[in-house]
């Protein structure tokens, strides 16, 4: 199954639905699409809005390959679930976002070989074709959460010795 | 020691509860946004409006933010944003609590609007990227990020 997700922003991404509906025409594989505040309406893919937080993470796990918006929050959710998110930006000047930072995030990722970034949704068919999947990820994670520990530790420590 | 956890409801949420091994065994509460998702987050929180790009909804947070810090009187404040962190860290310094500002891990070389604005009330600012360093002054700190 391909699981596209637009994710809760209030702009569409029409583009990328289009597309992907299209392509759910001439292959096999089910294709589910969150399309959040799309306007475009499927006809051949199994189509969402706006799903509860647990029910896309679910989707995710069953997905074989998941392609999305540059959305900081999906791209964890797909990351964390131990998949290769293919990532397609939201531009500005077709109105699908408010500001363009460059797709900053998803060009990082990228260089790092942890997702893919596709700006033309023409090149999305050849890439659904093929199959895709990782599971590695190294998170810098456990380091800044052991940062945060020691500084609330030390925060406390002062509390504690001004006998609050 | 009690921690208050400022966040939108979204990814910053998301982000958040990723680094909830830092603050978990701490009492802590949630000031978010209202939704869905949040009515069931379950931890201890106080839900308010989105307040987005309204200048109104902001002076409503500011009121807000003022009426559960007085009452919770936190001893540190942690935000991984967005704009809720900023009626947050200015009500709490001026009750004399310890603010932790994490800017977005979407922010790999540009500064988030809220960052800008709470850098100059934050005890301690990181960032998710080594190449955002440069970008703020000499308080921010790189130790890591989500991924």
């Amino acid at each position: 199954m391909i699981l596209v997700i637009v994710g809760m922003h209030y702009q569409g991404f029409d583009r990328l639905v289009k597309k992907m509906d299209q392509i759910a025409s001439k292959i096999n594989e089910k294709v589910i699409i969150q399309a959040g505040g799309s306007t475009y309406i499927p006809k051949c893919a199994e189509s969402l809005t706006f799903v509860p937080y647990d029910d896309i993470l679910d989707l995710i796990n069953e997905a074989r390959l998941v392609i999305c918006h540059d959305g900081a929050g999906t791209i964890l959710d797909i990351l964390n679930s131990g998949k290769f998110p293919i990532i397609v930006p939201r531009l500005k000047k077709f109105g699908e976002v408010a500001y363009d930072n460059q797709a900053e995030l998803a060009l990082c990722l990228e260089n790092k070989g942890m997702g893919r970034v596709v700006f033309d949704v023409e090149d999305l068919e050849d890439i659904v074709r093929v199959q895709v999947g990782r599971r590695n990820m190294s998170p810098g994670r456990s380091r800044l959460i052991g940062v945060i520990a020691e500084l609330l530790k030390s925060i406390e420590d002062e509390k504690d010795s001004r006998g609050d | 020691m009690k921690i208050a956890l400022a966040c939108s409801h979204g990814g910053h949420l998301t982000e958040m509860l990723l680094l909830k091994e830092a603050f978990e065994k701490y009492d802590c509460f949630f000031m978010t946004y209202a939704s869905a998702r949040t009515e069931s987050l379950g931890y201890r929180k106080y839900l308010i409006e989105n307040i987005g790009m309204s200048p109104l909804r902001m002076l409503k947070a500011f009121i807000s933010v003022i009426s559960i810090l007085i009452r919770e009187r936190p001893d540190a404040i942690i935000s991984t944003g967005a704009e809720i962190a900023i009626p947050t860290f200015v009500i709490g310094k001026l009750l004399g609590a310890k603010t932790i500002f994490i800017e977005s891990w979407a922010r790999t070389s540009s500064k988030s609007g809220t960052g800008r604005i709470v850098y100059h009330f934050s005890d301690t600012f990181f960032v998710q990227w080594e190449s955002l360093l440069d970008k703020y002054g000499k308080k921010a700190v790189y130790a890591g990020g989500m991924i």
